[in-house]
Protein backbone atom coordinates (compact mmCIF):
# COMPACT_ATOMS: atom_id res chain seq x y z
CA UNK A 1 0.00 0.00 0.00
CA UNK A 2 1.41 3.35 -1.00
CA UNK A 3 1.61 6.05 1.61
CA UNK A 4 1.16 9.64 0.60
CA UNK A 5 1.62 11.38 3.87
CA UNK A 6 2.83 14.48 2.11
CA UNK A 7 6.60 14.62 2.47
CA UNK A 8 6.73 16.31 -0.88
CA UNK A 9 3.74 18.14 -2.26
CA UNK A 10 2.03 15.82 -4.72
CA UNK A 11 -0.24 18.61 -5.75
CA UNK A 12 1.10 19.52 -9.17
CA UNK A 13 1.50 23.07 -7.88
CA UNK A 14 -2.21 23.52 -7.41
CA UNK A 15 -3.52 24.38 -3.96
CA UNK A 16 -6.68 22.31 -3.95
CA UNK A 17 -7.21 22.60 -0.21
CA UNK A 18 -7.48 26.38 -0.30
CA UNK A 19 -9.82 26.15 -3.31
CA UNK A 20 -12.42 24.22 -1.32
CA UNK A 21 -15.59 26.10 -0.43
CA UNK A 22 -15.62 27.60 3.09
CA UNK A 23 -18.12 25.08 4.41
CA UNK A 24 -15.88 22.14 3.52
CA UNK A 25 -12.85 23.80 5.11
CA UNK A 26 -14.94 24.34 8.24
CA UNK A 27 -15.81 20.62 8.20
CA UNK A 28 -12.08 19.87 8.18
CA UNK A 29 -11.24 22.41 10.88
CA UNK A 30 -13.98 20.97 13.09
CA UNK A 31 -12.01 17.73 13.13
CA UNK A 32 -9.01 19.48 14.67
CA UNK A 33 -8.63 20.79 18.18
CA UNK A 34 -9.43 24.49 18.41
CA UNK A 35 -5.79 25.55 18.81
CA UNK A 36 -4.65 23.67 15.71
CA UNK A 37 -7.59 25.14 13.80
CA UNK A 38 -6.67 28.68 14.88
CA UNK A 39 -3.06 28.14 13.83
CA UNK A 40 -4.20 27.67 10.22
CA UNK A 41 -4.76 31.45 10.23
CA UNK A 42 -1.08 31.83 9.41
CA UNK A 43 -1.03 29.61 6.30
CA UNK A 44 -2.09 32.32 3.83
CA UNK A 45 -4.55 35.17 3.37
CA UNK A 46 -7.25 32.71 2.37
CA UNK A 47 -6.92 31.07 5.80
CA UNK A 48 -6.53 34.17 7.91
CA UNK A 49 -10.09 34.34 9.22
CA UNK A 50 -11.54 30.94 8.31
CA UNK A 51 -11.32 29.68 11.90
CA UNK A 52 -13.63 32.51 12.90
CA UNK A 53 -16.43 30.66 11.10
CA UNK A 54 -16.12 27.65 13.40
CA UNK A 55 -19.47 27.02 15.08
CA UNK A 56 -17.81 25.24 17.98
CA UNK A 57 -14.79 26.03 20.13
CA UNK A 58 -13.10 23.76 22.65
CA UNK A 59 -10.64 25.01 25.21
CA UNK A 60 -8.62 22.56 27.22
CA UNK A 61 -6.61 24.05 30.09
CA UNK A 62 -6.56 27.51 28.52
CA UNK A 63 -6.20 30.61 30.63
CA UNK A 64 -9.02 33.13 30.87
CA UNK A 65 -7.14 35.68 28.77
CA UNK A 66 -6.84 33.20 25.88
CA UNK A 67 -10.50 32.32 26.00
CA UNK A 68 -11.56 35.95 26.17
CA UNK A 69 -9.26 36.92 23.30
CA UNK A 70 -10.46 34.02 21.19
CA UNK A 71 -14.11 34.84 21.80
CA UNK A 72 -13.35 38.43 20.90
CA UNK A 73 -11.71 37.49 17.61
CA UNK A 74 -14.20 34.78 16.72
CA UNK A 75 -17.06 36.39 14.90
CA UNK A 76 -19.18 33.60 13.53
CA UNK A 77 -22.76 34.81 13.21
CA UNK A 78 -23.50 32.57 16.10
CA UNK A 79 -21.31 30.49 18.32
CA UNK A 80 -23.20 27.25 18.66
CA UNK A 81 -21.13 25.24 21.09
CA UNK A 82 -18.40 26.02 23.57
CA UNK A 83 -16.65 23.59 25.85
CA UNK A 84 -14.08 24.58 28.42
CA UNK A 85 -12.10 22.19 30.55
CA UNK A 86 -10.07 23.80 33.31
CA UNK A 87 -8.36 22.91 36.56
CA UNK A 88 -9.08 24.94 39.67
CA UNK A 89 -10.24 27.95 37.67
CA UNK A 90 -11.07 30.85 39.95
CA UNK A 91 -14.57 32.34 39.69
CA UNK A 92 -13.07 35.74 38.80
CA UNK A 93 -11.25 34.24 35.81
CA UNK A 94 -14.41 32.62 34.50
CA UNK A 95 -16.27 35.88 34.96
CA UNK A 96 -13.90 37.34 32.34
CA UNK A 97 -15.45 35.38 29.50
CA UNK A 98 -18.68 33.80 30.69
CA UNK A 99 -20.90 36.88 30.22
CA UNK A 100 -19.87 37.35 26.56
CA UNK A 101 -20.45 33.64 26.02
CA UNK A 102 -23.87 33.89 27.60
CA UNK A 103 -24.85 36.61 25.15
CA UNK A 104 -23.68 34.79 22.03
CA UNK A 105 -24.06 31.06 22.58
CA UNK A 106 -26.95 29.55 20.64
CA UNK A 107 -26.72 25.89 21.59
CA UNK A 108 -24.54 24.19 24.10
CA UNK A 109 -22.11 25.06 26.87
CA UNK A 110 -20.04 22.43 28.65
CA UNK A 111 -17.90 23.63 31.55
CA UNK A 112 -15.77 21.21 33.48
CA UNK A 113 -13.62 22.57 36.26
CA UNK A 114 -11.46 19.90 37.82
CA UNK A 115 -10.45 20.51 41.38
CA UNK A 116 -7.18 18.95 42.42
CA UNK A 117 -7.03 16.82 45.59
CA UNK A 118 -10.65 17.38 46.36
CA UNK A 119 -10.66 15.33 49.53
CA UNK A 120 -7.72 17.08 51.21
CA UNK A 121 -9.19 20.47 50.65
CA UNK A 122 -12.72 19.73 51.68
CA UNK A 123 -12.51 21.81 54.85
CA UNK A 124 -10.98 24.81 53.17
CA UNK A 125 -13.54 24.65 50.44
CA UNK A 126 -16.27 24.75 53.00
CA UNK A 127 -14.99 28.12 54.16
CA UNK A 128 -14.48 29.36 50.64
CA UNK A 129 -18.00 28.29 49.86
CA UNK A 130 -19.39 30.32 52.71
CA UNK A 131 -17.74 33.71 52.43
CA UNK A 132 -15.24 33.52 49.56
CA UNK A 133 -15.45 34.14 45.88
CA UNK A 134 -18.31 32.58 43.99
CA UNK A 135 -19.32 32.34 40.39
CA UNK A 136 -22.64 33.79 39.44
CA UNK A 137 -23.90 32.04 36.37
CA UNK A 138 -24.84 34.69 33.82
CA UNK A 139 -28.20 34.40 32.15
CA UNK A 140 -27.97 32.35 28.96
CA UNK A 141 -30.82 33.80 26.95
CA UNK A 142 -30.42 31.76 23.79
CA UNK A 143 -28.48 28.59 24.72
CA UNK A 144 -30.39 25.32 24.63
CA UNK A 145 -28.14 23.14 26.75
CA UNK A 146 -25.93 23.85 29.76
CA UNK A 147 -23.75 21.32 31.47
CA UNK A 148 -21.59 22.31 34.45
CA UNK A 149 -19.29 19.95 36.30
CA UNK A 150 -17.40 20.64 39.53
CA UNK A 151 -17.93 24.15 40.79
CA UNK A 152 -17.22 25.10 44.36
CA UNK A 153 -19.44 28.09 44.71
CA UNK A 154 -22.04 28.58 42.03
CA UNK A 155 -24.80 31.09 42.34
CA UNK A 156 -27.89 31.18 40.23
CA UNK A 157 -28.55 34.66 38.84
CA UNK A 158 -31.37 36.45 40.65
CA UNK A 159 -32.98 37.56 37.41
CA UNK A 160 -33.00 36.90 33.66
CA UNK A 161 -34.85 34.38 31.54
CA UNK A 162 -33.14 31.28 30.12
CA UNK A 163 -35.63 31.42 27.30
CA UNK A 164 -34.47 28.56 25.07
CA UNK A 165 -32.80 26.26 27.58
CA UNK A 166 -34.13 22.72 27.33
CA UNK A 167 -31.44 20.77 29.18
CA UNK A 168 -29.68 21.73 32.39
CA UNK A 169 -27.16 19.38 33.94
CA UNK A 170 -25.27 20.19 37.15
CA UNK A 171 -22.75 17.73 38.53
CA UNK A 172 -20.64 18.14 41.66
CA UNK A 173 -21.71 21.68 42.44
CA UNK A 174 -21.73 23.56 45.69
CA UNK A 175 -24.54 26.06 45.40
CA UNK A 176 -23.96 29.48 46.80
CA UNK A 177 -26.89 31.36 48.30
CA UNK A 178 -28.89 33.37 48.77
CA UNK A 179 -30.80 32.65 45.56
CA UNK A 180 -31.92 29.06 45.73
CA UNK A 181 -31.87 27.07 42.54
CA UNK A 182 -35.42 26.00 43.29
CA UNK A 183 -36.55 29.62 43.16
CA UNK A 184 -34.82 30.06 39.85
CA UNK A 185 -35.92 26.92 38.03
CA UNK A 186 -39.44 28.11 37.84
CA UNK A 187 -41.86 28.52 35.07
CA UNK A 188 -41.07 32.14 34.37
CA UNK A 189 -37.28 31.86 34.29
CA UNK A 190 -36.90 28.54 32.45
CA UNK A 191 -39.94 28.36 30.18
CA UNK A 192 -38.49 25.65 27.87
CA UNK A 193 -36.68 23.40 30.35
CA UNK A 194 -37.39 19.75 29.59
CA UNK A 195 -34.60 17.90 31.31
CA UNK A 196 -33.00 18.73 34.66
CA UNK A 197 -30.20 16.67 36.19
CA UNK A 198 -28.47 17.50 39.47
CA UNK A 199 -25.88 15.12 40.87
CA UNK A 200 -23.38 14.99 43.74
CA UNK A 201 -24.15 18.49 44.83
CA UNK A 202 -24.70 20.38 48.02
CA UNK A 203 -26.21 23.61 49.17
CA UNK A 204 -29.78 22.81 48.20
CA UNK A 205 -31.80 22.28 51.35
CA UNK A 206 -35.20 23.25 50.06
CA UNK A 207 -35.71 22.49 46.43
CA UNK A 208 -38.97 23.75 45.03
CA UNK A 209 -39.65 23.54 41.37
CA UNK A 210 -42.69 24.56 39.41
CA UNK A 211 -42.41 23.88 35.70
CA UNK A 212 -44.95 23.25 32.98
CA UNK A 213 -42.30 22.15 30.51
CA UNK A 214 -40.21 19.73 32.58
CA UNK A 215 -40.35 16.14 31.24
CA UNK A 216 -37.46 14.44 33.02
CA UNK A 217 -35.80 15.16 36.33
CA UNK A 218 -32.98 13.31 37.99
CA UNK A 219 -31.73 14.17 41.48
CA UNK A 220 -28.85 12.06 42.70
CA UNK A 221 -26.80 12.46 45.88
CA UNK A 222 -27.85 15.97 46.86
CA UNK A 223 -26.21 16.29 50.25
CA UNK A 224 -28.35 18.09 52.76
CA UNK A 225 -31.63 18.08 50.89
CA UNK A 226 -34.44 18.41 53.40
CA UNK A 227 -37.44 19.31 51.39
CA UNK A 228 -38.46 18.68 47.81
CA UNK A 229 -41.51 20.26 46.23
CA UNK A 230 -42.32 19.50 42.65
CA UNK A 231 -45.20 20.80 40.60
CA UNK A 232 -44.63 19.55 37.09
CA UNK A 233 -47.74 18.72 35.10
CA UNK A 234 -45.75 17.37 32.11
CA UNK A 235 -43.15 15.38 34.08
CA UNK A 236 -42.82 11.82 32.80
CA UNK A 237 -39.65 10.55 34.45
CA UNK A 238 -38.45 11.22 37.99
CA UNK A 239 -35.37 9.70 39.60
CA UNK A 240 -34.53 10.53 43.19
CA UNK A 241 -31.52 8.78 44.65
CA UNK A 242 -29.44 9.14 47.82
CA UNK A 243 -30.62 12.65 48.60
CA UNK A 244 -32.54 12.47 51.85
CA UNK A 245 -30.46 9.56 53.04
CA UNK A 246 -27.60 12.05 53.53
CA UNK A 247 -29.48 14.23 55.97
CA UNK A 248 -27.05 14.58 58.88
CA UNK A 249 -29.71 14.70 61.55
CA UNK A 250 -31.52 11.70 60.20
CA UNK A 251 -34.57 13.91 59.81
CA UNK A 252 -37.40 12.42 57.83
CA UNK A 253 -37.62 13.22 54.15
CA UNK A 254 -40.20 15.81 53.24
CA UNK A 255 -41.47 15.81 49.71
CA UNK A 256 -44.56 16.90 47.91
CA UNK A 257 -44.69 15.78 44.30
CA UNK A 258 -47.43 16.76 41.93
CA UNK A 259 -46.77 15.15 38.58
CA UNK A 260 -49.95 13.67 37.15
CA UNK A 261 -48.29 12.54 33.88
CA UNK A 262 -45.48 10.63 35.59
CA UNK A 263 -44.70 7.33 33.85
CA UNK A 264 -41.43 6.27 35.46
CA UNK A 265 -40.63 6.87 39.10
CA UNK A 266 -37.43 5.69 40.72
CA UNK A 267 -37.12 6.52 44.40
CA UNK A 268 -33.92 5.00 45.77
CA UNK A 269 -33.93 7.02 48.91
CA UNK A 270 -35.29 7.35 52.39
CA UNK A 271 -39.05 7.23 52.28
CA UNK A 272 -41.68 8.04 54.81
CA UNK A 273 -45.26 7.73 53.70
CA UNK A 274 -46.39 10.36 56.19
CA UNK A 275 -44.12 13.09 54.84
CA UNK A 276 -43.53 12.06 51.23
CA UNK A 277 -46.62 12.73 49.24
CA UNK A 278 -47.45 12.08 45.63
CA UNK A 279 -50.39 13.35 43.72
CA UNK A 280 -52.45 10.86 41.74
CA UNK A 281 -50.52 9.42 38.81
CA UNK A 282 -52.65 7.48 36.35
CA UNK A 283 -49.92 6.65 33.80
CA UNK A 284 -47.35 5.24 36.20
CA UNK A 285 -45.83 2.04 34.82
CA UNK B 1 -28.94 -2.69 -20.52
CA UNK B 2 -30.09 0.00 -18.15
CA UNK B 3 -32.68 -0.75 -15.50
CA UNK B 4 -31.76 -4.39 -15.72
CA UNK B 5 -31.92 -6.70 -12.78
CA UNK B 6 -28.67 -7.59 -11.04
CA UNK B 7 -27.53 -11.11 -10.31
CA UNK B 8 -29.17 -11.00 -6.88
CA UNK B 9 -32.45 -9.85 -8.36
CA UNK B 10 -32.03 -6.22 -7.17
CA UNK B 11 -32.38 -3.33 -9.56
CA UNK B 12 -29.26 -1.96 -11.22
CA UNK B 13 -28.55 1.74 -11.79
CA UNK B 14 -26.29 3.12 -14.50
CA UNK B 15 -24.19 6.23 -13.85
CA UNK B 16 -22.44 8.10 -16.67
CA UNK B 17 -19.31 10.11 -15.88
CA UNK B 18 -18.33 13.47 -17.39
CA UNK B 19 -16.13 11.70 -19.93
CA UNK B 20 -18.89 9.28 -20.93
CA UNK B 21 -17.89 6.15 -18.98
CA UNK B 22 -20.70 3.86 -17.83
CA UNK B 23 -20.85 2.41 -14.33
CA UNK B 24 -23.50 -0.12 -13.39
CA UNK B 25 -24.15 -0.69 -9.71
CA UNK B 26 -26.90 -2.10 -7.50
CA UNK B 27 -29.62 0.36 -6.53
CA UNK B 28 -28.78 -0.10 -2.82
CA UNK B 29 -25.21 1.09 -3.50
CA UNK B 30 -26.28 3.98 -5.74
CA UNK B 31 -28.70 5.20 -3.09
CA UNK B 32 -25.82 6.01 -0.74
CA UNK B 33 -25.70 9.20 -2.80
CA UNK B 34 -28.51 11.44 -1.61
CA UNK B 35 -28.65 13.08 -5.04
CA UNK B 36 -28.96 9.74 -6.85
CA UNK B 37 -31.52 8.63 -4.25
CA UNK B 38 -33.72 11.65 -5.08
CA UNK B 39 -33.40 10.92 -8.79
CA UNK B 40 -34.40 7.29 -8.24
CA UNK B 41 -37.37 8.38 -6.13
CA UNK B 42 -38.41 10.86 -8.80
CA UNK B 43 -38.16 8.14 -11.43
CA UNK B 44 -35.61 10.06 -13.49
CA UNK B 45 -32.90 7.43 -13.28
CA UNK B 46 -33.67 5.56 -16.53
CA UNK B 47 -32.04 4.65 -18.74
CA UNK B 48 -29.07 6.20 -16.92
CA UNK B 49 -28.01 9.06 -14.65
CA UNK B 50 -25.52 11.51 -16.17
CA UNK B 51 -23.04 13.02 -13.69
CA UNK B 52 -21.38 15.79 -15.71
CA UNK B 53 -19.32 17.05 -12.78
CA UNK B 54 -17.59 13.77 -11.97
CA UNK B 55 -14.71 12.37 -13.99
CA UNK B 56 -14.58 8.65 -14.82
CA UNK B 57 -11.44 7.98 -12.75
CA UNK B 58 -13.06 9.44 -9.65
CA UNK B 59 -16.50 7.97 -10.34
CA UNK B 60 -14.84 4.54 -10.47
CA UNK B 61 -13.56 5.15 -6.93
CA UNK B 62 -16.92 6.43 -5.75
CA UNK B 63 -18.65 3.34 -7.17
CA UNK B 64 -16.08 1.11 -5.44
CA UNK B 65 -16.85 2.85 -2.12
CA UNK B 66 -20.61 2.59 -2.53
CA UNK B 67 -20.49 -1.08 -3.57
CA UNK B 68 -18.41 -2.02 -0.56
CA UNK B 69 -20.49 -0.05 1.92
CA UNK B 70 -23.80 -1.27 0.55
CA UNK B 71 -22.60 -4.88 0.59
CA UNK B 72 -21.38 -4.63 4.17
CA UNK B 73 -24.11 -2.41 5.60
CA UNK B 74 -25.98 -3.94 8.49
CA UNK B 75 -28.52 -6.54 7.50
CA UNK B 76 -27.47 -6.55 3.83
CA UNK B 77 -27.03 -10.32 3.82
CA UNK B 78 -29.77 -11.08 6.29
CA UNK B 79 -27.44 -11.94 9.14
CA UNK B 80 -27.72 -9.74 12.16
CA UNK B 81 -25.81 -11.28 15.03
CA UNK B 82 -23.48 -9.01 16.97
CA UNK B 83 -20.29 -10.89 16.07
CA UNK B 84 -20.84 -10.64 12.34
CA UNK B 85 -21.82 -6.97 12.70
CA UNK B 86 -18.54 -6.31 14.47
CA UNK B 87 -16.48 -8.13 11.88
CA UNK B 88 -18.25 -6.19 9.10
CA UNK B 89 -17.51 -2.94 10.90
CA UNK B 90 -13.85 -3.93 11.15
CA UNK B 91 -13.72 -4.82 7.48
CA UNK B 92 -15.28 -1.47 6.52
CA UNK B 93 -12.80 0.39 8.70
CA UNK B 94 -9.85 -1.32 7.02
CA UNK B 95 -11.42 -0.72 3.62
CA UNK B 96 -11.97 2.99 4.39
CA UNK B 97 -8.39 3.47 5.61
CA UNK B 98 -6.92 1.95 2.44
CA UNK B 99 -9.49 3.62 0.21
CA UNK B 100 -8.63 7.15 1.38
CA UNK B 101 -4.85 6.65 1.47
CA UNK B 102 -4.38 8.55 -1.81
CA UNK B 103 -2.42 11.55 -3.04
CA UNK B 104 -3.92 14.90 -2.10
CA UNK B 105 -5.17 15.68 -5.61
CA UNK B 106 -7.24 12.48 -5.63
CA UNK B 107 -8.28 13.17 -2.04
CA UNK B 108 -9.82 16.51 -3.00
CA UNK B 109 -11.35 15.10 -6.20
CA UNK B 110 -13.05 12.45 -4.07
CA UNK B 111 -14.09 15.04 -1.47
CA UNK B 112 -15.65 17.34 -4.06
CA UNK B 113 -17.45 14.43 -5.73
CA UNK B 114 -18.73 13.15 -2.37
CA UNK B 115 -19.92 16.67 -1.60
CA UNK B 116 -21.65 17.04 -4.97
CA UNK B 117 -23.23 13.56 -4.83
CA UNK B 118 -24.00 14.06 -1.13
CA UNK B 119 -22.48 10.83 0.19
CA UNK B 120 -22.12 11.70 3.85
CA UNK B 121 -19.92 8.79 4.97
CA UNK B 122 -17.43 9.40 2.17
CA UNK B 123 -17.39 13.17 2.73
CA UNK B 124 -16.70 12.59 6.43
CA UNK B 125 -13.93 10.16 5.53
CA UNK B 126 -12.25 12.63 3.17
CA UNK B 127 -12.55 15.53 5.65
CA UNK B 128 -11.13 13.37 8.43
CA UNK B 129 -8.23 12.30 6.21
CA UNK B 130 -7.45 15.95 5.42
CA UNK B 131 -7.59 16.86 9.12
CA UNK B 132 -5.23 13.97 9.89
CA UNK B 133 -2.80 15.35 7.30
CA UNK B 134 -2.86 18.74 9.08
CA UNK B 135 -2.49 17.39 12.63
CA UNK B 136 0.95 17.54 14.23
CA UNK B 137 2.49 19.63 11.43
CA UNK B 138 4.06 23.06 11.59
CA UNK B 139 2.49 25.76 9.38
CA UNK B 140 5.36 25.36 6.89
CA UNK B 141 4.86 21.58 6.75
CA UNK B 142 1.13 22.07 6.16
CA UNK B 143 1.88 24.47 3.30
CA UNK B 144 4.24 21.91 1.77
CA UNK B 145 1.79 19.04 2.07
CA UNK B 146 -1.00 20.89 0.29
CA UNK B 147 0.97 23.29 -1.90
CA UNK B 148 -0.30 26.38 -0.08
CA UNK B 149 1.54 29.54 -1.10
CA UNK B 150 2.35 31.84 1.81
CA UNK B 151 1.26 35.26 0.55
CA UNK B 152 1.89 37.09 3.82
CA UNK B 153 4.82 39.43 4.28
CA UNK B 154 7.02 38.45 7.25
CA UNK B 155 5.57 41.46 9.12
CA UNK B 156 1.99 40.35 8.50
CA UNK B 157 2.80 36.82 9.57
CA UNK B 158 4.35 38.11 12.80
CA UNK B 159 1.27 40.26 13.43
CA UNK B 160 -1.10 37.30 13.08
CA UNK B 161 1.07 35.22 15.37
CA UNK B 162 0.87 38.00 17.92
CA UNK B 163 -2.87 38.46 17.49
CA UNK B 164 -3.52 34.76 18.07
CA UNK B 165 -0.60 34.27 20.43
CA UNK B 166 -2.73 32.14 22.75
CA UNK B 167 -2.95 29.47 20.06
CA UNK B 168 0.70 29.70 19.02
CA UNK B 169 2.16 29.56 22.50
CA UNK B 170 3.67 26.12 22.14
CA UNK B 171 4.95 26.58 18.61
Amino acid sequence: MAHHDGEAAATGGEDRLSMLPDELIIQILLRLDTFTAVRTSILSRRWRLLWCLLPKLDFVLSDAYSIRTALGAHDAPSLRRLSVLSIDAAPESMAEWLPVTARRLSEELVLINFVENKDDKDDKEDKAGEGGAFLELPCFGSATKLSLVRFNALAVPPSGVFARLTELSLDTIRFHGPCELGDAVSLARFPSLKQLTIRNSQGLSNFTIHSDSLVKMELDSLKGLQQLNVVAPALQVLHVQSCFAHTPTGAQPVADISAPQLEILQWNDAFDSSSVQFSKMVNLE
Amino acid sequence: MAAAEGSDGGKMIVLISADGQRFELPEAAAKLSQIVLYMIEDGCCYPSIPLPKVDGVILAKIVEYCNKHAALSSGADGSSDAASERSKERELKIFDAEFIDVDVTTLFDVMMAANYLNIKGLLDLACQRTADLIKGKSPEQIRQTFGIKNDFTPEEEAAIRKENAWAFDNI
